[in-house]
């Protein structure tokens, strides 16, 4: 019973690297980068 | 009046930094497009900071592949010496590694390589503070 527990969190773990990993590697379209620009300068204003 | 500021004939000076000759080309040939003044180039990241640091341009283009010293450790230099530089990464690639790393090193944007001529345009002129361009309007 355990192991099918075990087996389970692993597959769970296995599931978000790959998840993390397709995040990083994601290519972002000129739009998508002019939002991340955006967010960080406001918050860089918010902490102003 | 494109590139310029209002009241005064002096162009926006920019160094573009990229490794292959035929980018710096085209970047250049942009540039002037755009009414701005190319003021410097350089072919690795240590030498867009000795051009940076020689010439002190409104904007530094600044690929992210290079040889001897990569885009993204020249960003750290340059600012680490000139925290006001404006910096923008230039790159045919954009993950959002890559990207949010710039961001949170500094830099000012992140232009893709295969970003329509308008849209780079927009960027600059928005760094800059000009006022945008209407679409199609090449600056003289």
């Amino acid at each position: 019973m355990s192991d099918k527990y075990n087996l389970a969190a692993m597959l769970r773990e296995i599931q978000d690297d790959e998840e993390t990993h397709r995040k990083k590697h994601q290519q972002l379209s000129q739009a998508e980068i002019r939002r991340v620009f955006a967010d960080r300068k406001s918050k860089r204003e918010n902490r102003k | 009046m494109s590139g310029e500021k209002q009241g005064e004939t002096r162009k926006h000076r920019v160094v573009i930094a990229d490794d292959e000759p035929h980018v710096r080309v085209f970047l250049r040939f942009a540039m002037n497009n755009m009414g701005l003044e190319v003021a410097g180039e350089a072919g690795n990241g240590q030498e867009a900071l000795e051009v940076y640091r020689k010439l002190k341009p409104d904007i530094l283009l600044l690929d992210l592949n290079m040889p001897v010293k990569t885009g993204e450790e020249a960003l750290k230099d340059v600012l680490a010496e000139f925290p006001d530089a404006v910096v923008i990464m230039l790159s045919s690639s954009a993950d959002r590694e890559s990207v949010e790393a710039c961001a949170a090193i500094g830099a000012t944007h992140y232009i893709r390589k295969d970003c329509p001529f308008e849209e780079m345009r927009a960027i600059l002129y928005e760094t800059l503070g000009l006022p945008p361009q209407p679409e199609g309007n090449a600056a003289s």
